[in-house]
């Protein structure tokens, strides 16, 4: 595919290790001012005290953040930045395998595909699911967790969080949109998959 | 709608789960040596499926899961002129929260050796307990168990009423992608080796939501 701009939209690529195998949370965030490799290792640096403080205190101790990494999406050549982020997860305690996950559905003013992004949070606590089903206090952590990130500068000043869409009708846009996220919630209390962070697939 | 492809003198016998509320299955091929069989016959496969599971497989499983009954299907016709199934419902042996539905313990089944190269028949065992992985790993414990509840299916399997009858076989439906007339059908020789049973995932088994 070839490259596609979006605009003063850049993309953080949250790392991390379980079972020695790659995880990957991507958030997108929209620069009110453009976006500068100043101000993008910013938004890294922010985005991985987030990773560290706020998400990783919820997993196993069997997962780990390794690593943000953030790229500007306005042009192929445009910065990148990287902050360290190794942190183990806070709770005691196996994981469950790495294909199980709790979504996290990120919500804009916009209805349809476009207007909604998901992140497969990885290494949950098996302690924390019973069955099928998540523990409810592990939902309204992680909920509050991702909450934080929302907002027009209020999580960090001239960046907002966004759903990044790049199709519309089944079409490539000529650029990327970013739609802001105005809500976070998880849809179900169920665990979902998620294939590719199998042992022996994916990265 | 998937496309019915016959074995002629042979029978699908599905394993009916029931794990978080959803229904959960794994099937077998087996085929009748002395055609054509009757529902006294189809009847003997069901029972001793059930015998067999119950006695080599479901000890090792979570509480959680529920084998709720064994159906065999003559696979000669469809419908099939005749099912026969065996019951009562009966959980697993393992008193341990069962691994959510989207976890299994993979055990593919090996083809017969002129056959080999066929597609991997195989089942994603459901209900596996927590305590018997290790984060992505099958325990040895696990695996052993699975390993020889599947191999005793060979020999328990030319026991099933009537007896020397009935043969556990793996199949292959399709050929460069066009469904195959009749399924070819191989004598199993038994599971892949201990250390090839790993977690496969099964997305579907998940309730929806």
């Amino acid at each position: 595919m070839p490259f596609q701009p979006a605009i003063d939209i850049a993309t953080t690529t949250l790392q991390g290790l379980v079972d020695n195998q790659l995880t990957i949370l991507d958030l997108n965030w929209f620069a009110s001012a453009g976006i500068t490799a100043f101000n993008l290792g910013t938004l890294a640096n922010g985005v991985s005290t987030w990773f560290t403080n706020s998400l990783a205190p919820l997993l196993s101790e069997q997962w780990s953040a390794v690593n943000v990494h953030a790229v500007d999406n306005t042009s192929a050549t445009g910065p990148v930045a990287d902050s360290s982020s190794v942190q183990a997860g806070g709770v005691t305690g196996e994981a469950a395998p790495n294909n199980v996950a709790a979504v996290v559905s990120l919500r804009t003013d916009q209805r349809g595909r476009s207007g909604r992004g998901r992140n497969f949070v990885p290494g949950i606590p098996n302690s924390l699911i019973t069955l099928n089903t998540l523990d409810s206090g592990f939902i309204t952590n992680l909920v509050t967790a991702y909450q934080l990130l929302v907002g027009a500068g209020s999580f960090l000043a001239g960046w907002q969080l966004v759903v990044l869409s790049r199709q519309t009708g089944g079409v490539l846009r000529a650029n990327g949109l970013g739609i802001p996220v105005t809500s976070v919630t998880m849809v179900t209390n169920k665990v979902k998959s998620m294939r590719s962070r199998e042992v022996g697939h994916g990265a | 709608m998937a496309v019915f492809v016959p074995i002629n003198s042979g029978a699908q016998v599905e394993v009916v789960f029931v794990l978080g509320g959803e229904p959960v299955e794994n099937r077998l091929w087996f085929y009748f040596d002395n055609p054509p069989f009757d529902l006294t016959a189809l009847q003997g496969l069901a029972d001793g499926v059930y015998a067999w599971h119950t006695a080599n497989i479901l000890p090792f499983l979570s509480v959680d899961l529920q084998l709720a009954a064994v159906e065999a299907k003559d696979w000669t016709t469809n419908p099939p002129s005749i099912i026969a199934v065996a019951g009562p419902p009966v959980n697993g042996g393992v008193t341990e929260t069962s691994h959510s539905a989207n976890v299994a313990a993979f055990v593919g089944f090996r083809w017969p050796l002129q056959l080999a190269r066929l597609r991997r028949n195989g089942n994603f065992v459901p209900g596996v307990p927590v305590g018997s992985v290790d984060l992505n790993t099958p325990t040895a414990a696990l695996r052993s168990a699975l390993f020889e509840g599947y191999a005793a299916l060979i020999d328990a399997a030319r026991l099933f009423n009537p007896v020397l009858n009935w043969r556990w076989v793996v199949t292959s439906q399709t050929l460069a992608g066009v469904p195959r007339a009749e399924q070819l059908v191989g004598e199993c020789i038994g599971p892949v080796r201990e250390e090839k049973i790993r977690l496969g995932q099964r997305r579907k088994r998940l309730p929806i939501s």
